[in-house]
């Protein structure tokens, strides 16, 4: 499949004179799972929610399945699920009840799917939903996203509240749905340590603009951090190829490059007469590197 | 030998997890614990036993075909190549061992030629 699922052209969306999303241009294509990270406030639930049509761009344009996302139709909707962190549950109804109304807004309801799912994170269908705990109140929100096995799922932080265990059991289903079919699945989280098996990208939100739009194999390969401990002091600026970021202090150094060729450490060594360590940096260092 | 289980994917090692598999796969040849013939687990199986993502697991049985490590076969697994690999392969498979002896080496000042006499050494004793 070459068509994307979600394709975001030079997206801006303000609130007041506030950019909360700064000329954001990105693709989503059938099978990617991508990680949303950035800080509170970096734009990440503003951008799941214009990528549905509930938020409107100010300039630009996103289009989902082929349709401009704040006019889809109800047959592109079917296959869209969501979770956002306000959910819009019903606090008195029951959990079976919920289900069935929900159940009756898609053609393609997957009983079985949702009952196995509920059965399995042990949620009982006979509780009004307010008196469920939070995190099980997020899973039965990640269960009715589900149950119309939709291809496109996005999910703001869909698993905040859940414990350890629950969310090992969620990402595995999560990687379950991808190895079903191709899907497209956008997930917004703070454990950036989940994203590090199951994303094959990572966006990076900063202030409203996608600083990383990148797969997460080739910026753990590309993203190095040098450390740097010289026999005379060193210069302010070390000019090491695709440096994000350095640290200079007297006669050591730490650096922060990102490149796709291997840096030549003995070149480095001898340019600056000192000793240097190379390693890899782990997709959370390089996320804290790029958010600090 | 079950090898879903058997891979050993490190996500916080800041190594690749596609790298992981394939480093993986080419140590269990080279040490002939996979022979030529012998079937790898499909990606899915791979990918839902470690929740990895599937594109991953895909990227890594692509590079093992590219470098003919592996074959694919019509509508069934992966397998191992027959074929000898070439002293240069199996050199590139201890580099990253050779990396990090290098390092610790330097963290703890031992000069080069105290190091490689040490190795010498290592390599005139009894083969283990």
């Amino acid at each position: 499949m070459t068509t994307a699922a979600i394709e975001i052209q030079n997206l801006s969306l303000h609130y007041g004179r506030q950019a909360a999303l700064d000329r954001i241009s990105a693709e989503a294509r059938a099978g990617d799972i991508i990680g949303l990270v950035g800080r509170n406030g970096a734009g990440k639930t503003t951008l799941l929610e214009a990528l549905v049509g509930l938020r409107l761009a100010d300039t630009g344009q996103v289009r989902v399945l082929g349709q401009p996302a704040d006019q889809l139709n109800a047959r592109a909707r079917e296959r869209i699920g969501l979770v956002f962190q306000e959910d819009e549950l019903f606090d008195w109804m029951p959990v079976w009840r919920h289900v069935d109304l929900v159940s009756g807004f898609y053609s393609n309801w997957q009983e079985d799917r949702v009952d196995e799912l509920l059965r399995s994170w042990a949620i009982p269908a006979d509780k009004r939903v307010g008196t469920l705990s939070r995190g099980q109140r997020q899973m039965l929100a990640i269960a009715l996203a589900l149950g119309h096995d939709p291809e496109i799922l996005l999910l703001d932080e869909p698993v905040s509240a859940l414990d350890p265990v629950a969310r090992r059991d969620f990402l595995s289903r999560l990687v379950d749905l991808a190895c079903d079919s191709a899907r497209t699945i956008i997930f917004s989280t703070h454990l950036i340590g989940d994203l590090e098996t199951i994303t094959n990208r990572l966006w990076l939100l900063s202030r409203g603009r996608l600083l990383i739009d990148g797969e997460t194999d080739l910026l753990r390969e590309h993203t190095r951090r040098l450390k740097i401990q010289a026999r005379s002091e060193l210069p302010a600026t070390l000019g090491l190829a695709g440096t994000l970021r350095e640290r200079i202090d007297k006669r050591s150094a730490e650096v922060i490059i990102s490149t796709a060729e291997q840096p030549d450490r003995r070149d480095i060594e001898a340019r600056l007469d000192a000793r240097v360590e190379i390693e890899h940096l782990g997709l959370e260092a390089l996320c804290l590197e790029y958010l600090s | 030998m079950d090898l879903v289980v058997l891979f050993d994917i490190n996500p916080h090692s800041g190594v690749p997890l596609y790298r992981q598999i394939l480093e993986q796969v080419r140590r269990l040849v080279s040490s002939g614990q996979l022979q030529p013939g012998d079937e790898l687990p499909s990606v899915r199986e791979v990918a839902r036993e470690h929740a990895i993502n599937p594109m991953t697991v895909s990227r890594a049985y692509s590079l093992m075909e590219a470098e003919g490590l592996v074959e694919r076969q019509r509508g069934k697994p992966m397998r191992i190549r027959a074929g000898e690999q070439s002293a240069d392969d199996r050199l590139e498979q201890i580099e990253a061992l050779l990396e990090r002896l290098v390092l610790a080496a330097r963290q703890l000042d031992i000069p080069d030629q105290t190091l490689i006499q040490a190795v010498s050494k290592k390599l005139q004793g009894p083969k283990t």
